[in-house]
């Protein structure tokens, strides 16, 4: 039984647990105008665009209203839309509207308001000071004065990733956004998630645009420009080509990279296999030895940063197997050395992330070889398709082609690292000795998938019960960690991922809600259930790699003990 | 019940003044001396920028939230400031609305946005170089934040104005002429508004009615009310900015205005 019954312009609706009326309207097809509002956010309030009346003529913003049954919702009335253009039109008018400038056009909520609304003619003039830009950090980008101060980054910093490096300060028309300590980003506690350039519905806050770097090295003829691709980049990309979220559009990618100009075309579940075979024997000895437990997994580098920022004891904990963006790389540029001797090329390597923190890693000092960072490039998601869109290509009609060989392929387990839940997964499947389909689907029945924001498995491996937590959202994994610290949960794996939902909720990838998300890891589940072999241990080059040289070298190539302050300090 | 005011402008005795259940606005002026300098009233304004304007005609209604209700009087403001005959309304009203640039917090966009125009506008209608278009924006922001604002401060803003100009429409005439007969001989510096006497009057939770349900610190856009689910939650003063949004919400009447000692 639902809990009531409301007429949102006349459409029936039935609602449950829809806290507020703005969802109620969702759920009856019509999408309230708003800025600041996100299901996965706290309520805020504050751009009363969403206004609607009721049938008393009562006119209140819905995001804040409480459902009632029997509630009649009109939500474009001639006052409605009266008040609600002249509130944009103020909106739009303290705000430098430089939008063929702009990094976010074409992709802005506020600019797309403007057009639905049809705001030609502009009476006031934008008497706000100018506020500088702050370029400092690695991974976004914030102009202060494209700021609705709607909030939403706050909230988002706060609320789902426990950091609060975003505030308020300031009050009337000097209210303004400001980093903790009004410290340039780089010198505050970020951990470059980039999730309040997710959310940030203006290019207030954007992703830092690196597409020149690659057009730079694609046209330099003196480099060799090698590419891996994530997991996650595969099942977005297409979004912006009218494909649906979660549709597996690597081939694709691979054409166009080509066309544009770049010369090899990996997979960094090549990465990932390598991960998962050494993190997986470092979780074995740890087990044996039972220190330093839980093993935390590190391959995501925003929630690396917080534990070296925040929860130092913790570092102990971290899995000393480098990412596999940075596996990938390392092997990479280790194997092309005799290639760059012999025809006088460089390699310089770009990686294509679902992530705007591995721009980040990629910049951390303890990730170079030979003077030169491991990757010399990292762009995301949204930075590829615009280069796609710069190139003409017209994605959705490209012929497939493969990534190319030897290390553009990778298990099934690799896949999954894209989503929350993934690396646990593809560990234990290492890990565990009975290799059977029915030990996989056990695994995956285990309780590692799903939708929960901390979610607990336990699976015996061998004649012993692991206890695996995963955990998505750094608020959460906080609360976590604070469990661990008081005992009350006892655990032997922990999978942190700082972006709800994994990588596939990254922060450079497109704008998407939460359910697109979902099937994005929807879509990388089903690659895994048609890939070739399913666990690292059967990527066939590796097993090459490792009975040459790779078991010896693995120590000096493919693992990094963090250990606090002082290695990412020396920079 | 008997409550406190604070009584400033063209009176003959400025300041604190007791006003009991039913005494008019009229008594209450006379309560603070009278007009002074041997002028005639003019008009009043009750409750800083948030408040409303009131004029002759209603001078012998009671000083209480009810009676003033439909002429935009909101709940629990102190502050009375009265004008005398000699006194620019325009120029007045603008700085109540300046006043607003100070005292509100900004969060929402019809009012911060809303005010700061209001603002400019003013500015222009004062120097009578408002054209007609801008004049008709200048009600056009007021209604709308009236209906949209957040909180109560932002929704009483419109009263000051839109009553002023109901009440003395040829003072805005002239000033959009440029013609303002009171201000080409006005020497005395402008009006100083009667705005929030945070100091002397602040919410508060009666720990002994709360419940602990939080839903007023869920509702306080200024963050000032915390506490712990079931046990009393506390409005943290430095912070609040008196908009009333958490006493109209709580279901248990737990929030009530307080006058503050001394
Ligand atoms: S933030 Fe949006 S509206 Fe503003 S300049 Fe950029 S694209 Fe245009
Ligand atoms: S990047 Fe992440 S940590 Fe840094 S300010 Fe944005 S949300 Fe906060
Ligand atoms: S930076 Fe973006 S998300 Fe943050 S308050 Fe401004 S407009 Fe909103
Ligand atoms: S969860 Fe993935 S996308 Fe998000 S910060 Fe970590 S590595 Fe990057
Ligand atoms: S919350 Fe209230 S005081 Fe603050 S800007 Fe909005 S209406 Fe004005
Ligand atoms: S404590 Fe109450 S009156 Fe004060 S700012 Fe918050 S909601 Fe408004
Ligand atoms: S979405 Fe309701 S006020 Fe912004």
């Amino acid at each position: 039984m639902a809990k009531g019954l409301m007429y949102i312009d006349n459409i029936r609706v039935e609602y449950d647990e829809e806290p507020n009326v703005m969802e109620i309207c969702r759920k009856a097809g019509v999408e309230v105008p708003n800025f600041c509002f996100h299901s996965d956010l706290s309520v805020y309030g504050a751009c009363r665009m969403c206004m609607v009346e009721d049938e008393k003529g009562t006119i209140a913003a819905a995001c804040t209203m409480a459902p009632k049954n029997g509630m009649h919702i009109r939500t474009n009335t001639a006052k409605l839309l009266r008040y609600r253009r002249l509130i944009l039109e103020l909106l739009l008018a303290a705000h430098c509207r430089d939008c063929t400038l702009c990094e976010k056009s074409g992709n802005c909520r506020l600019q797309d308001m403007a057009m639905r609304f049809g705001i030609h003619n502009m009476r006031f003039e934008d008497t706000r000071p100018h506020i500088p830009n702050d370029e400092t950090s690695p991974a976004i980008s914030i102009d202060y004065n494209k700021c609705i101060l709607c909030g939403d980054c706050v909230r988002v910093c706060q609320e789902v990733e426990g950091i609060g490096n975003l505030h308020f300060s300031g009050h009337g028309p000097d209210l303004r956004i400001i980093t903790t300590g009004n410290q340039p980003i780089n010198a505050t506690k970020c951990i470059s998630c980039g999730q309040c350039s997710a959310v940030c519905p203006t290019g207030a806050i954007v992703v830092k645009n690196e597409i020149g770097e690659a057009w730079k090295a694609i046209h330099d003829p003196g480099k060799r420009v090698v590419v891996q691709i994530a997991p996650a980049v595969r099942v977005a990309v297409g979004e912006a080509y009218g494909i649906d979220p979660g549709e597996n559009v690597l081939d694709k990618l691979v054409a166009a990279l080509k066309i544009m100009g770049v010369d090899e075309v990996y997979d960094t579940i090549f990465g990932a296999d390598l991960t998962v075979r050494e993190e997986g024997a470092e979780f074995m000895r740890r087990l044996e030895s039972g220190e330093n437990l839980p093993l935390m997994t590190s391959c995501c580098p925003a929630w690396v940063k917080h534990v070296e920022n925040d929860r130092p004891q913790f570092l102990k904990n971290l899995s000393s197997a480098l990412s596999p963006m940075q596996m990938f790389a390392t092997v990479l540029k280790d194997r092309y050395l005799e290639k760059d001797k012999e025809d006088g090329r460089e390699t310089y390597h770009i990686a294509i992330m679902p992530c705007t923190a591995k721009k980040m890693e990629a910049a951390r000092p303890e990730f170079r070889r030979f003077g030169k960072p491991n990757v010399d490039l990292v762009l995301t998601t949204q930075e590829v398709i615009k280069m796609i869109k710069e190139s003409g290509i017209r994605f959705a009609a490209l012929e497939k082609e493969s990534p190319d060989l030897p290390f553009g392929m990778g298990s099934g387990a690799g896949e999954i690292f894209g989503t929350a839940g993934g690396v646990a997964e593809a560990v234990i499947r290492h890990c565990l000795p009975d290799k059977s389909k029915n030990a996989l689907r056990m695994i995956s029945n285990s309780g590692l998938r799903g939708r929960e924001q901390t979610r607990f498995a336990t699976i015996p491996i061998g004649d012993r019960e692991v206890r695996v937590a995963v955990v998505h959202g750094l608020a959460a994994a906080d609360k976590l960690l604070d469990q661990i610290e008081r005992g009350e949960v006892q655990l032997d794996l922990v999978e942190v991922m700082t972006c709800r939902t994994g990588c596939v909720g990254g922060a450079g990838q497109p704008t998407a809600l939460m359910g697109s998300k979902r099937k994005r890891a929807d879509g990388l589940y089903e690659l895994d259930r048609s890939a070739l072999f399913k666990r690292a241990e059967r990527n066939p080059v590796l097993n090459i790699m490792y009975a040459e040289d790779l078991n010896d070298r693995a120590h000096e190539l493919l693992h990094h003990k963090y250990e606090g302050a002082a290695d990412s300090e020396n920079k | 019940m008997v409550k406190e005011y604070v009584v400033k402008g063209d009176v003959c005795h400025p300041g604190t003044t007791v006003v009991n259940d039913g005494m008019t606005i009229r008594q209450v002026i006379e309560q603070a001396g009278g007009m002074a300098n041997g002028k005639a009233f003019k008009a009043v304004q009750i409750g800083g920028p948030s408040g409303t304007l009131l004029c002759e005609a209603q001078l012998d209604l009671p000083l209480d939230q009810k009676a003033l209700a439909p002429f935009g009087m909101r709940r629990g403001d102190g502050v009375i400031t009265v004008l005398d005959e000699d006194r620019c309304i325009v120029d007045a009203v603008r700085r109540f609305m300046e006043q607003t640039q100070t005292d509100f917090c900004g969060k929402c966009v019809s009012c911060r946005e809303g005010t700061r125009r209001i603002v400019e506008l003013m500015n222009a209608l004062m120097q009578g170089i408002l054209d007609d278009d801008g004049f008709a924006i200048l009600f056009e922001i007021g209604e709308m934040i009236s209906v949209t604002g957040y909180c109560a401060l932002g929704k009483g803003v419109y009263s000051t104005l839109k009553n002023a100009y109901q009440f003395f429409p040829e003072e805005f005439e002239a000033h959009r002429k440029n013609a303002c007969s009171l201000c080409a001989k006005e020497t005395r510096p402008s009006i100083e508004p009667g705005h929030i006497p945070y100091e002397r009057r602040r919410i508060v939770i009666d720990p002994a009615v709360c419940r602990g349900c939080s839903r007023c610190a869920r509702s306080c856009h200024a963050e000032a009310i915390s506490g712990v689910i079931k046990s009393p939650f506390v409005i943290d003063q430095t912070k609040c900015v008196k908009c009333f949004t958490c006493m109209e919400l709580c279901a248990f009447g737990a929030i009530r205005e307080e006058e503050i000692d001394g």
